[in-house]
């Protein structure tokens, strides 16, 4: 995803970052490519999920755009996890929690309303 | 379409997208430590085999990729984890390159090693299940970087990287991370990141 620095002053919002985004993919990957599945590097588990969504939802080229997230998936399951390790059901719960938020977002259908649930 | 293109779309199609679970074993023992558990082979089979026999799996994840370690451990569920993966309708894949070093002649940027010998660990890894590989070249951002040096090197190790992976009846994904480091802004990031994709591919 195109960002500022993590040491810039700079405040963009997720509607910009996703048309620059965009056009950085549509300039610059051929056709042949399949799609694209984003990094999450630097960004809350939420920022990540709202800047796909955006994109998604101004996508108008012919790539599908993903996820391939570490972070944005697992940090509040493995949070939740060390507490005790032995709740496999609890933890199960929060990932999935964080895996239909992304699903969504991969389809621009994410809300804020829909994460708090 | 290609058996290969077929593997890339059942990955990221219908909402799907991919679980990185390929932390290094040093990477993993920092996360484990920040929320205060030990880091050990058991622990870290325990909390990805709990994530991957989770529902969301079948409709949310596509692929799994995975570290050498947890690709050849077995679960507690009598499944080896691969299996435990695919038993889900996702795919597991790997992780293949072997970390970033310094790039010699430009010491402030990083190379991604992991050629030798890769072909025949593919060929292991196909073994085990895996159907697609990642090999994450990193650039950073300031007024002089990357540099010419820093992208042209990581062209060629994703693209020989590439090939052999194809080779070996896998889909590769080419990760070309630009790091978040600095104080530039988004135009900045825009135009090398463009340079970068541009380049590699």
């Amino acid at each position: 995803m195109i960002l500022p620095g993590v040491n810039s002053d700079e405040k963009v919002d997720s509607s910009k970052i996703a048309e620059m985004t965009n056009k950085c993919i549509e300039d610059s990957v051929p056709s042949e490519v399949p799609g694209i599945a984003f990094l999450s590097g630097g960004q809350t588990e939420k920022e990540a999920t709202k800047n796909l969504n955006e994109i998604n939802i101004k996508n108008k080229t012919k790539f599908i755009m993903t996820y391939s997230y570490g972070r944005a998936l697992q940090q509040s399951a493995l949070k939740f996890w060390s507490k005790d390790i032995n709740n496999i059901k609890g933890t199960q719960e929060i990932f999935n929690h964080r895996a239909k938020m992304c699903s969504l977002a991969s389809k621009g259908k994410w809300t804020e309303k829909v994460d708090k649930k | 379409m290609s058996e290969l293109n077929k593997i890339a779309l059942k990955i990221i199609s219908n909402g799907k997208g991919i679980l990185a679970a390929d932390e290094s074993t040093g990477t993993m023992t920092k996360r484990l430590n920040s929320v205060k558990v030990e880091s050990n082979e058991q622990n870290r089979l325990l909390f990805r085999q709990t994530l991957f026999s989770s529902s969301s799996m079948k409709d949310c994840i596509g692929g799994v990729i995975l570290y050498d370690e947890t690709i050849k451990q077995n679960t507690t569920l009598k499944k080896k984890i691969p299996e435990l993966i695919s038993s889900s309708d996702t795919i597991p894949g790997i992780k293949v390159d072997t970390g970033a070093k310094v790039l010699a002649n430009s010491p402030d940027e990083k190379i991604t090693e992991g050629l030798d010998g890769l072909r025949e660990r593919l060929k292991e890894y196909y073994k085990l299940g895996a159907r697609f590989a990642k090999w994450r070249g990193v650039y950073i951002i300031s007024d002089k970087h990357p540099s010419k040096l820093s992208i042209y090197s990581n062209a060629h190790s994703l693209a020989r990287y590439a090939a052999l992976v194809q080779e070996a009846g896998m889909v590769p994904i080419i990760e070309p991370e630009v790091l978040m480091d600095g104080n530039h802004n988004s135009e900045v990031c825009f135009k090398k990141t463009s340079e970068v994709i541009k380049k590699m591919l």
